[in-house]
């Protein structure tokens, strides 16, 4: 037996064992269908049994919690995430500005978590949560993040057993976790340990609306008391459901992750399917059929197109919930193994692709999060960023050009959208960067999301799509379950492009890289005759200017009045370049980039310079059509 | 037939339905003016593919320009706002010469025609404004409820309740306000047969209306349900013209396509508005409404 096997049957045996003192014993988890080998060390485990009061929306909770010191150094203290405690109050970190940033609702009920017990041992023994600090540290209005003292030092390679007895109240919902009604969504509901790290800091952290995941891989047992007329979804298998006097009580399993969240709602109606070995539960409410079946459409394209490019995807079950339209802010969030994705009930027949988007999106996030695990406060691009990569890239293959929209009409794709946004921003401020540095969501999403992937795919499209998805497949794949960070993404990407690009990428997201091509100049004239009989021949030539530090090739053509072009490679990196025209024909245009490569580029429109600039009669067409069916419908 | 005869003047009217056609063309172009020049501005027409390029699918260098002309698409804007009470103004001058024309018996004498329009101008002007603020009216009361209808029962049955009250409000609000705009058709044909003040016009044509509401909705239902099936289908041809392309034909036919669907749009509502003059021209004031 290899060391990981014995590992596996160590996990095996821990998770066999009932919680000591447990009155209601759960039973051993089924085998597990994936391979324990492909699944990572345990090192923060939970055990858990929470009821959840439905008309309270309060969830009464016992968690045993088992941290592994893989660090080097004895612990003496731990940190505890108390996420639903952003919910306490307008004061908090998460709610300071009074509104959700991404909803923009602010708290009607509120949401907490209370740690009634904290101890080594599960009855008796000292009341850890006593001596715990009182709020997160230097912030008194936040008490989301707590150091708990312990009573003896934990050395490296031991284990550390805390129980906790817990209550955690849902709020309205506000945003991600709460109620809405009789549906509840419950992410970031039980006392969670910060990521320990290898100096035995723990990477602690207030629970901030643009990051909130980082932590340690762990087995997640979980049994769940509802009523029994709901429905349940959760992170990892159910491995048991019964009923207990007029509640359910469901089991599940979930090995080799960091978080577990799940949902709850008495009108889901659950449809099921395998995709390439994984069992898929989608919960949606009642009427949804036809996005659901969207949704779908985009798991069967998405899991094995991921698991080929970035890995396979190593568990048994994926959950996918589309809350109903009064929790529409539940929506479009990842856990492990759990996905909510979106939408209202047309938007399936309107052409516009915002389901499959949100769905790509989440679903890529079961690698860029799920099972790369990097610190998202930190750097939130590695898992925003690289996740709307992959999941434009992904949607792009699939719908092409309208991969946003593809309804009557002009089409539109992903690309255009996030080209955009992310030139909106431009390079205000470092793409790898923590959360706190960003003034907003706006921001955040303009840099974070697409500024990554239009600069990644900026360099696809210079120096090739299949290398740049071999450089993030590389990276996916190697630092799977190692909480990489942004040296290792460079890495991957310079043993696969070399170190001039990687440099490039390095400028692009770490030093407010960016770049301009501008054509400054272009001349055309009769070339002087040298000799009798000679054709008429013409002379010119153009200026390209490149603004900003990014150094990226690029292909200028210059068009000539006769529609011919010649075509020249740049390397750029010099400030300025001049290309020489000869030709028949009078020269008339310069274009840089005329297949639009560079993305990233500051402002498209300065591409072109011309010397006899076309007329535009089909926008002058279109936007007079436009304006009589508006004046036929508003006016007389 | 009520109506029979007036429309069989729209008919044999085309070229005053052309004239229509062509001042709404113009009150439309100085709407669009400001905007089409603050796209141009960004230098659109530097490069060799020209504005065809906006049209490539997938919308990148279209969305590219609408972003660099965003502040200058802001003032025009502002610009539009002081162009639209003259587009709207031309486009009534156009309706009201349309209907003179229609109601005109015989051959069309420019003078009189021109005199006609112009006293019925004024009243037409009047009549825009006052059902715009009843339309706008319904408009608010209907939102408000349904909005809070829509937020009471979502959630409920999985929303369906909801989606059910959503669709609800929308097809009263677009009854009622469509309703609206079809009593201001006959209060404008009132003006042109009765040359009435705008609040006679007003009552009459709201008497007129509960005479035979059934029918005259049927009629005006028959000729605007047209107009939304060419806008699409107009979409789809031009689509597959794809003006992207090279080839100056390509935007020929997208201006060929979309001119006729607002000339069609035109002559519809021509037939229309004579039913309109028919039958306030043939409605007996002594007969009570029907229930």
């Amino acid at each position: 037996m290899t060391a990981k096997g014995f590992v596996a049957l160590g996990l095996w045996c821990w998770l066999s064992l009932p919680a000591a003192g447990s009155s209601d014993r759960p039973r051993a988890p089924a085998p597990p269908s994936t391979s324990a080998a492909s699944l990572p060390r345990a090192v923060a485990s939970y055990r858990i049994h929470a009821a959840l009061d439905a008309e309270l929306h309060r969830i009464a909770g016992r968690a045993s919690i088992e941290l592994l010191n893989t660090s080097e150094k004895p612990l003496d203290h731990v940190f505890l995430h108390l996420y639903l405690n952003a919910f306490e109050s307008e004061h908090t970190l998460f709610m300071r500005k009074g509104r959700a940033p991404r909803s923009g609702r602010s708290l009607r009920r509120a949401g907490y978590i209370q740690i009634e017990r904290l101890s080594l041992a599960e009855s008796g023994g000292e009341n850890l949560w006593e001596r715990a600090a009182r709020h997160t540290p230097d912030d008194p209005d936040d008490r989301t993040d707590i150091r708990v003292p312990l009573p003896e030092p934990v050395a490296p390679g031991e284990r550390l057993t805390l129980f906790a007895r817990f209550s955690s109240q849902l709020p309205e919902l506000v945003e991600r976790s709460g109620y809405a009604g009789d549906f509840h969504m419950i992410g970031q509901w039980f006392p969670k340990l910060a990521k320990l790290e290898n100096d035995g800091s723990f990477a602690h952290f207030a629970y901030h609306p643009l990051g909130e995941f980082y932590a340690d891989f762990g087995d997640y047992d979980v049994t769940l008391r509802v009523p029994a007329a709901m429905r349940v979804g959760a992170s990892g298998r159910r491995v048991s459901e019964s009923i207990v006097g007029a509640d359910k009580e469901v089991r599940y399993v979930a090995r080799g992750v960091h978080d577990f969240a799940w949902s709850a709602w008495s009108e889901f109606v659950e449809r099921r399917e395998r995709i390439g070995g994984v069992e898929v539960v989608l919960l949606y409410p009642d009427g949804l059929e036809a996005a659901t079946a969207t949704t779908l459409e985009a798991l069967r394209l998405g899991l094995p197109y991921f698991s080929r490019l970035y890995g396979p995807y190593p568990y048994p079950t994926l959950t996918v919930v589309h809350p109903p339209v009064a929790a529409a802010p539940a929506g479009g969030m990842e856990y492990p193994t759990l996905i909510t994705t979106g939408g209202g009930r047309y938007q399936a027949y309107l052409g516009a692709r915002t389901l499959e988007a949100v769905t790509m999106h989440e679903l890529a996030h079961q690698w860029f999060y799920g099972l790369l695990a990097s610190n998202e406060p930190r750097f939130p691009f590695l898992d925003e960023g690289l996740a709307t990569f992959a999941d434009t890239e992904a949607q792009t293959r699939w719908f092409g050009d309208h991969s946003a929209y593809g309804g009557p009409g002009p089409t539109l794709s992903l690309w255009a959208i996030h080209r955009a946004w992310a030139a909106e921003a431009g390079a205000a401020g470092p793409i790898a960067a923590p959360v706190s540095s960003f003034s907003g969501l706006n921001a955040v999403s303009q840099l974070a999301y697409s500024r990554t992937a239009v600069v990644l795919e900026t360099f696809g499209r210079i120096y090739g799509q299949e290398r740049i998805l071999s450089a993030l497949g590389r990276y996916a794949k190697s630092e799977r379950f190692s909480h990489p960070t942004p040296s290792d993404l460079l890495e991957a990407f310079r043993a696969e492009l070399g170190d001039g690009p990687a440099r490039e990428l390095e400028r692009a997201l770490f030093e407010r890289g960016s770049v301009d091509y501008e054509v400054s100049q272009v001349a055309s004239a009769p070339a002087p005759q040298t000799g009798r009989g000679e054709a008429r021949a013409y002379v010119g030539h153009a200026v390209v200017r490149r603004r900003g530090p990014l150094r990226l090739p690029v292909r200028v053509d210059l068009v000539a009045e006769d529609g011919t072009r010649q075509s020249f490679d740049w390397d750029g990196k010099s400030d300025r370049r001049r290309f020489d025209y000869r030709g028949e024909s009078p020269l008339r245009h310069a274009l840089v980039d005329p297949e639009t490569r560079l993305l990233i580029d500051v402002n498209l429109a300065n591409n072109g310079a011309s010397l006899r600039p076309a007329s535009t009669p089909r926008l002058s067409e279109r936007m007079l059509y436009a304006a009589a069916l508006l004046l036929s419908w508003l006016g007389p | 037939m009520p109506g029979g005869k007036n429309e069989f003047r729209a008919r044999r009217r085309p070229f005053v339905i052309a004239a229509a056609w062509l001042l709404k063309v113009g009150a439309a172009y100085a709407l669009a003016a400001p905007f089409l020049r603050a796209v141009q501005a960004t230098g659109v027409a530097e490069r060799p593919g020209a504005d065809s390029e906006l049209f490539v699918p997938g919308g990148l260098l279209l969305v590219e320009t609408l972003r660099l002309a965003r502040p200058d698409l802001i003032l025009a804007l502002t610009t539009a706002a002081l162009v639209a009470p003259f587009a709207l103004l031309v486009a009534e001058l156009g309706l009201a010469a349309l209907m003179t024309a229609i109601a005109t018996p015989g051959r069309l004498v420019p003078e009189r025609w021109a005199s006609r329009t112009l006293v019925a101008l004024p009243r037409f002007i009047g009549l825009g404004v006052a059902f715009s603020l009843a339309q706008g009216g319904l408009a608010f009361a209907c939102i408000g409820p349904t909005a809070g209808l829509f937020a009471a029962l979502d959630g409920v049955q999985g929303g369906a309740y909801a989606d059910a009250a959503f669709l609800f409000g929308i097809l009263v609000g677009s009854v009622s306000i469509s309703a609206v705009g079809l009593i201001e058709d006959l209060a404008r044909a009132l003006v042109v047969v009765e040359q009435g003040s705008v609040v006679r016009s007003i009552g009459l044509a709201i008497a007129v209306f509960r005479k035979t509401p059934l029918r005259l909705a049927a009629q005006w239902l028959a000729r605007s349900a047209l107009v939304l099936p060419a806008i699409l289908l107009a979409a789809l041809a031009v689509d597959a013209v794809d003006v992207s392309r090279t080839g100056a034909w390509r935007w020929l036919v997208a201006l060929a396509i979309h001119q006729t669907v607002l000339l069609l749009a035109t002559a519809l509502r021509a037939s229309w508005l004579a039913r309109a003059l028919g039958a306030v021209s043939s409605y007996d004031r002594a007969a009570p409404a029907s229930r």
